[in-house]
């Protein structure tokens, strides 16, 4: 049985933060050499020396820093788009940000445009722009005077993805081979490329969405209710849905831009997350971002050292695990008649 | 809580697509009236309700609230002073009972500066409405009547000066639709402002103060309980027959549907029943259901078996009011009972003007009637002889002559068609 005492917040924050941490430091140990926690923990606090040292914070931590901050991104985006459209099958990438996405990579790579901006490459710019583009284009169309319908806003949202996954996929087509490859890498989701410059990129913009979203806590969870009666209730139902979708496509953006498109976290981390700590989005969005950030973190690990000559696509393996825990909690919860 | 506050709603007008839902309803409730708007389905009262609580806009027209246009109100500010009870619809998310009702405090919450008395108002809510109990139950595991009553808590966790209901009682069993109303009447006592839009005129009738009666979107009855709704409002309103009355044990109205029966099935009498004050009630309506045409006799004008007899399509033998039974009346009762099948004489108290209607049943015995003494009530016979032992010593003539003595309407029915009783009820014996 849930209960409502303040004490609960803290200790599943705090319980949270620790899973990560503990994670972390074995994800940083994970690689082509095995370095043990003690090891990694000492290179972190700037007393180790030599390789690990150098291992650790300037190979290593990089991407588990972005790894952290692009599975924080899709959780707590996920657990808002769930809540604003009342749907625990949403994911943060419903409303057409991962084919925009794609798009604006395929554009990027077909154009050979290399310009560089604060680090981040074409590619990256060129997804970010696309994500946000088809977020806007979906919000735009799906609009009725001051009213967006969650129903307009799916539905626009699956033809929107749909045209630009035609366009992507057309261009694409028209690619060299080893152009090719690099864009099926990134659609594919991967951490490969981290580095600082990516890791201060996204941070700003984590920051933003997250001290948003967590504004909206409250309202989110009277949303719950359904739309007319979070009204009843003196919310500001159109605006409040503009500033949630509006949010969480940022986040979403930010981490399809640097990342690619790494499915299933954003669907699973807050489906688990309301099963283990209840609906209340003041504990649902941080243990979201929490355990995103930490099932990121993990994938990765695996994703580096599970074959012996090559890096998996992160994406593949968030989805291989992902799928079917996906319906082992659809099944559980069905029985549940939830 | 501090000025009480007035609805008025003038001249609005609603449009959904390009035909008006409402064609200008113009009404008022009064600061601290309790207002029941009953209409058949899509006469626009939900519509109308939906308006007040701004979820609607007019297209012409105004609603008021404390004189102020609903829409010029902060939604906050509004929300605070009015608090809607919706029909229907379940939390997406599995929240506790007690997260709900807190829900309603949503008005009052800043982000920065915590609700003060939230906690309080929220348990006082949940305890007056009695799910207190409930608190840590998600709202998965609570019935259909415990989450109205949430719903109804949440309303009062916002401490509003006006609720308005959308049929709040409706899927609720008898024991949720009392608790839920009675706690809507004690806040009105309170001086809260009350708007219900309800199918079940009954409620309307004894909770409200004015009653507003919609059709396609106009008013076209409105008053206090017993004026608006009339027989005649409803029969043109909702094309059936009601009859409506006053209960003499509580004094509330009562509006009861009268279907309107085929009457009788048509074809001779097989029954004759010797019944009168109510004791023929349960076994005429039994053959009604099975279709067995009776008859019954002597009964008097203005009696309520004589009324359900005539109701329900069936030759009566009728006598004067509060006058004994005629030579005339008796004979025809003797001809009744010699044409029909089986006699039924019904648990009814005997007295000196009524006590020709044994003695008619015993001339139909000899005459080779078969004659049933139907024991169903709460009295026998015997016990409700006011006749000072005629009517008994009758009875015994009529028992000793072979009349059995059944023990439900069932069982006469049994007697009659064997293959059509319902109880498990033994079937009538013999008793000497």
């Amino acid at each position: 049985m849930r209960s409502s005492r303040p004490g609960i917040w803290a200790f599943w924050i705090g319980a949270s933060l620790a899973a990560l941490a503990g994670v972390s430091v074995l994800a940083l140990g994970t690689g082509p050499s095995w370095l043990p926690p003690g090891e990694v923990v000492r290179a972190l606090l700037g007393g180790g020396e030599g390789p690990s040292a150098a291992i650790v914070n300037d190979i290593r931590l990089p991407r588990i820093a972005l790894g952290a901050l692009v599975g924080c991104a899709l959780g707590i985006s996920g657990a808002a788009m769930q809540g604003v459209f009342r749907n625990p099958m949403a994911d943060p990438y419903i409303i057409g940000i991962s084919p925009g996405a794609a798009l604006g990579a395929v554009v990027a790579v077909a154009s050979g445009v290399s310009v560089s901006v604060l680090g981040l490459s074409a590619i990256s710019l060129a997804a970010f722009a696309g994500a946000l583009l088809a977020a806007l284009t979906v919000m735009t169309l799906a609009r009725r005077g001051s009213l967006f319908p969650v129903a307009d806003l799916l539905l626009v949202g699956i033809a929107v993805g749909a045209f630009a996954s035609a366009v992507y996929s057309l261009l694409a087509l028209t690619l060299a081979d080893s152009r090719i490859a690099a864009v099926f890498y990134w659609l594919l989701g991967s951490l490969s490329a981290a580095d600082w410059d990516r890791v201060l990129a996204t941070l700003p913009y984590l920051a933003v969405v997250a001290a948003v979203l967590l504004s909206m806590a409250r309202q989110l969870d009277v949303f719950a209710l359904g739309e007319e009666e979070a009204g009843y209730l003196g919310i500001r139902v159109e605006r409040m849905k503009l500033i949630v979708v509006g949010a969480a496509s940022l986040g979403a953006a930010a981490a399809v831009a640097v990342s690619g498109v790494i499915g299933f976290v954003g669907l699973i981390v807050p489906h688990l997350a309301r099963l283990v700590v209840g609906p209340r989005h003041a504990l649902l969005l941080p243990v979201s971002g929490i355990w995103g950030a930490t099932l990121l973190v993990a994938a990765d690990a695996v994703a580096r050292s599970a074959l012996a000559y090559s890096e998996i696509p992160v994406g593949i393996i968030t989805a291989l695990c992902g799928a079917p825990f996906f319906l082992y909690l659809l099944k559980r919860t069905r029985k549940r008649g939830l | 809580m501090g000025s009480r506050l007035a609805i008025e709603v003038r001249g609005v007008r609603i449009a959904y697509g390009t035909a008006d839902v409402l064609h200008g309803v113009t009404l008022e409730v009064p600061a601290g009236g309790f207002l029941a708007v009953v209409g058949p389905n899509g006469s626009g009262k939900s519509t109308l309700l939906r308006a007040v609580a701004r979820a609607l806009k007019p297209r012409a027209g105004a609603v008021l609230l404390d004189g102020r246009d609903v829409g010029s109100w902060d939604s906050r500010e509004f929300a605070r002073e009015v608090a809607v009870v919706p029909q229907h619809g379940e939390p997406a998310f599995d929240y506790t009972a007690r997260e709900l009702v807190a829900m309603g405090r949503t008005p009052y919450e800043r982000r920065f500066t915590p609700d003060a008395g939230g906690r309080e108002a929220v348990e006082g809510a949940m305890r007056r409405v009695g799910v207190w109990e409930l608190r840590d139950r998600p709202a998965s595991t609570l019935s259909g009547g415990e989450r109205q009553l949430v719903r109804l808590a949440r309303a009062l966790a916002q401490q509003p000066e006006v609720l308005l209901l959308d049929e709040p009682t409706n899927h609720l069993d008898i024991r949720h639709q009392v608790t839920f109303m009675e706690v809507l009447k004690g806040l009105n006592r309170g001086g809260v402002t009350v708007l219900m839009v309800v199918h079940d005129l009954n409620l309307a009738a004894r909770y409200a103060d004015r009653v507003i009666v919609m059709r396609e979107g106009e008013i076209s009855a409105a008053g206090p309980p017993s004026a608006a709704l009339n027989p005649a409002v409803v029969r043109a309103v909702f094309g059936a027959e009601v009859e409506v009355s006053v209960s003499p044990r509580t004094g509330a109205l009562n509006v009861q549907t009268v279907g309107v029966p085929d009457p009788g099935a048509g074809g001779e009498p097989r029954v004759h029943l010797v019944c009168g004050g109510g004791s023929g009630a349960a076994l005429m309506r039994r053959l009604y259901e099975e279709g067995i045409p009776f008859s019954a006799g002597v009964v008097n004008a203005g009696d309520t078996d004589h009324a359900l007899a005539r109701a329900l399509g069936a030759p009566v033998v009728e006598g004067a009011p509060y006058s004994p039974v005629s030579d005339e009346a008796h004979a025809a009762n003797v001809a009744a009972a010699e044409r029909a099948e089986l006699v039924a004489v019904c648990d009814m108290p005997v007295g000196p003007g009524n006590l020709r209607n044994l003695q008619a049943a015993l001339e139909a015995l000899d005459a080779g009637v078969p004659v049933v003494l139907l024991r169903d009530g709460p009295h026998h016979g015997e016990k409700r002889d006011y006749t000072g032992g005629a009517a008994t010593e009758l009875a015994r003539r009529l028992k000793s002559g072979g009349a059995r003595v059944v023990e439900s309407a069932d069982g006469v029915v049994r007697l009659l068609a064997p293959d059509r009783g319902a109880g498990r009820e033994p079937a009538a014996r013999r008793t000497s």
